[in-house]
């Protein structure tokens, strides 16, 4: 009896029992993305060198293509239309504030495939132009769009406003009297603006530009649709085509590698940038446009949010209008109730690991709690097609473990796999939220619980839980929009014969039933655009106060 | 004197910001003469700061004019923007381009200058703020002290035909506020520039000042010279600004202590 009470006692007391916690949490979620760096280490396969002296260079290039152009026109279009909307006021500027954000509903590989079928033979650009002046299809003859430059510029369209929200936010709110100082002492706005506010918010671009840099090693669908050879495409071949898991994991490392260069110059990035904070107070005052620079300022905002928003949604609009009679039945009904409580799953998983990983940081803020949590939220950085190749191998692992000598799948390739998968990508997704939530209450609150008796547990569920709903609900909400989008991993673990409405818009857009894709694709669209609107209206809010 | 325009005038000044149930602003007539130094004094949120805001350019007027060296800068269809003004102003929290060394900071105003006579006049400005042994220093490497003297070395630096300074002592230490205002009012004194000033207690740089604008509620309240103020403050608020202000051989007005004292 005083045995058992006081082993609960040494337990609960125990100084490293959320150490403890966190570890174990982070082991599991880092398995998958640990085992690719050792595969790599072993020795080679036999089809290795062959992929390295024929597909690596081609796989190199057009990957380091893709990240100058589209990391570059996604900057110059989000820093453009962040000044624009921060500091100037023109006609519709309000509305574009929040409207600008809406190409991120879009995923890279549907805007592709619908791009494919807008300047298609029998789409509706050389429809028109083929009506207007007879003849004139022949200009078409040898016009292709399937090309790198085109996917760059597509990237950049969808992706822009990872750039343009943290530098809008930047300028709004941590800039104004310093732009303002910057006026008074009689300098125009071209100095102003390459002198002073593309400096001050150069951490902001810089924080933007990796995330899209990211993205666009992480985007699978719009290369593999447009014929592009990239680490993803290759990493998708090596696995379903050749069977070649031993090239996936090594091209699934370069790539890590070349994830881990983004990081680590992003941070030096800020690391340069140790000010900021001052100058706040309220927007600056703004520049009255007027005339040719007030319809220059209208294009520039205007031009990236129809190509990157409303041709695609429209395009989609008018295939479904054909064939959602026909597409959607029961069946689709039953996909999108399977893909949401797919995501639903997910994201109320995720968030269940990344409350305790930020709660054991809070109340016990060590070195290795901090650090060690900071590896979990890894998964963000790595591309998809890599986090299923680690899954893959680690629960090939834990299979053989399991099973013995008679190899069984027990774990591999079913949607616990999946979801395994998802919550090991998406954790940051989870973590920053709630994270930013624990910040928000405040320690006083949980102070007064505990000197009111309460252990950490019941602090957590009984006082800072009910403080975080928001939190949580924002958190859990944002996982299940970045799993409605996900192709990658998705495609690679997914059991035989389950799709989502990714896959599935995917798999008819790549079968060139693109009118048939376009229910399931604007399901997503319509889910992820709402979401992100509202979201940035509720981060707007308390940026205000 | 006399013949040249004042260096600023309001006329009538009025500005409500949208949502707002109260003007911030209401008819402000205010002057400041050529090389005059003028001490606007008034509670928090008074529309002090909105006050310079309007002059600097920064804020649009709804109604009224205003005029800086008999030029109209804000009027009816007249606006001209803040890069246009030649207004010199010192944030409250100094605003320093945190990205530029405190010359580049100071010679941000002077890109019109050739190189050489840019470098000239930074320096100058400099040696006058008694910075020349940290120009390559960094905002975020400087005292706040320091940092003030930068901001008002750059707000000088191009010359201006005014000079704004909004709550010039707020950010700093008590100490460092004693040492600092009459080192400020050297500086005005020597760089002979007209200068509006804004401060939310009566200090004893107002002792300093040509005259002083008492305002409350958007509205001036009270002008006259700080002698004049602090013998005859007229009414509770004001006396209430100019109790603690100490004039070598002033007595401060009977009528009105006990109230304010009583006040707390």
């Amino acid at each position: 009896m005083s045995l058992r009470r006081n082993w609960r006692l040494a337990v609960r007391s125990l100084p490293w029992g959320w150490t403890a916690v966190t570890l174990l949490l982070v082991a599991t979620l880092a398995a998958p993305l640990i085992t690719v760096p050792i595969g790599a280490l072993r020795p080679s396969g036999d089809a290795w060198p062959h992929v390295a002296s024929t597909l690596l260079p081609a796989y190199l290039a057009n990957t380091g293509y893709l990240l100058v152009v589209s990391g570059g026109i996604a900057l110059t279009l989000g820093a453009g239309t962040a000044w624009l909307v921060a500091l100037c006021e023109f006609p519709g500027r309000r509305w574009f504030r929040w409207a600008l954000v809406l190409p991120l509903g879009v995923p890279a590989y549907m805007a592709a495939y619908v791009y494919a079928g807008i300047t298609d033979v029998t789409g509706p650009l050389q429809a028109v132009v083929r009506a207007l002046v007879p003849g004139a299809g022949d200009a078409f003859l040898y016009w292709n769009v399937m090309r790198i430059e085109v996917v760059a510029v597509l990237f950049g369209l969808v992706l822009f406003p990872y750039v343009y929200l943290p530098a809008r936010a930047l300028l709004e709110h941590r800039a104004g009297r310093i732009l303002e100082a910057a006026r008074t002492l009689g300098q125009g706005h071209a100095s102003v603006f390459w002198r002073i506010g593309m400096p001050l918010a150069r951490p902001a671009l810089a924080g933007g530009l990796a995330l899209v840099l990211m993205e666009v090693l992480n985007d699978y669908g719009a290369v593999h649709y447009y014929g592009v050879p990239t680490f993803t495409t290759g990493i998708f071949r090596a696995w379903f085509s050749l069977g070649d898991l031993d090239s996936a994991i090594r091209l699934s490392a370069i790539l890590m590698a070349a994830v881990a260069v983004v990081l680590s110059l992003e941070r030096w990035q800020r690391g340069e940038a140790r000010y900021g904070g001052k100058g706040g107070g309220g927007p600056a005052a703004r520049y009255w446009l007027r005339g040719p620079a007030a319809a220059g300022a209208w294009l520039f905002c205007a031009l990236p949010l129809v190509f990157g928003f409303f041709v695609p949604v429209a395009q989609l609009g008018a295939w479904a209008w054909r064939t959602a009679p026909v597409v959607v039945d029961v069946a689709f009904v039953g996909l999108t109730l399977n893909t949401l409580s797919l995501a639903v799953a997910a994201g109320v998983l995720a968030v269940g690991v990344a409350l305790p990983l930020a709660y054991a940081s809070r109340i016990d803020p060590t070195v290795v709690t901090r650090s060690v949590t900071r590896v979990a939220l890894l998964g963000y950085s790595v591309p998809g097609a890599v986090i299923a190749v680690g899954v893959l191998t680690a629960l090939m692992a834990v299979d053989r473990a399991l099973g013995g000598r008679t190899a069984t799948l027990i774990l591999t390739g079913t949607v616990a796999a999946l979801v395994f998968a998802y919550v090991v990508r998406f954790m940051a997704v989870a973590y920053l939220p709630v994270e930013a939530g624990f910040e928000r209450i405040g320690r006083s609150i949980g102070a007064a619980s505990r000197t009111l008796g309460a252990s950490p547990l019941g602090t957590l569920f009984r006082a800072e839980v009910p403080l975080l709903r928001g939190a949580l609900l924002a958190a859990v909400t944002l996982v299940i929009i970045d799993v409605l989008k996900e192709l990658p991993i998705t495609l690679i673990l997914r059991p035989f014969n389950f799709d989502t409405l990714a896959t599935r818009a995917f798999q008819l857009a790549s079968d060139e039933q693109l009118a048939e894709s376009a229910p399931a694709a604007l399901v997503v669209i319509a889910c992820a655009s709402v979401v992100a609107a509202v979201l940035q209206r509720a981060i707007d809010r308390r940026a205000a106060t | 004197m006399s013949t040249l325009p004042p260096a600023l005038e309001l006329d009538g000044v009025e500005k409500r910001y949208p949502g707002a149930a109260e003007a911030a602003l209401g008819e402000v007539n205010l002057q400041v003469g050529p090389g005059e130094l003028v001490a606007v004094v008034g509670a928090s949120g008074c529309g002090k700061t909105t006050l310079l805001r309007l002059i600097a350019g920064l804020e649009v007027p709804d109604r009224g004019s205003i005029r800086l060296g008999g030029q109209v800068v804000a009027g009816q269809a007249t606006w001209v923007p803040p890069e246009r003004r030649g207004v010199g102003l010192v944030f409250q929290d100094f605003a320093l381009f945190p990205h530029l060394c405190v010359s580049d900071n100071v010679a941000y105003g002077l890109r019109h200058l050739p190189r050489t006579e840019r470098r000239e006049r930074t320096g100058r400005m400099l040696e006058l703020v008694g910075l020349d042994g940290l120009r390559e220093r960094f905002p975020h490497q400087l005292s706040g002290g320091q940092q003030q003297r930068v901001a008002l070395a750059r707000a000088l630096a191009p010359a201006p035909r005014l000079l704004l300074l909004d709550e010039p002592f707020s950010n700093l230490d008590t100490p460092l506020k004693i040492v600092l205002q009459k080192e400020l009012a050297r500086l005005l004194e020597a760089s002979g520039v007209p200068t509006l000033l804004v401060v939310h207690e009566v200090e004893d740089i107002v002792a300093l000042a040509d005259r002083v604008v008492v305002m409350r509620e958007g509205r001036v309240v009270r002008e006259g010279t700080p002698v004049g103020l602090h013998t005859n403050p007229g009414d509770a608020y004001v006396a209430g600004f100019f109790a603690r202000l100490r004039i070598p051989g002033c007595v401060p007005a009977g009528p009105f202590l006990d109230e304010v004292s009583g006040a707390g």
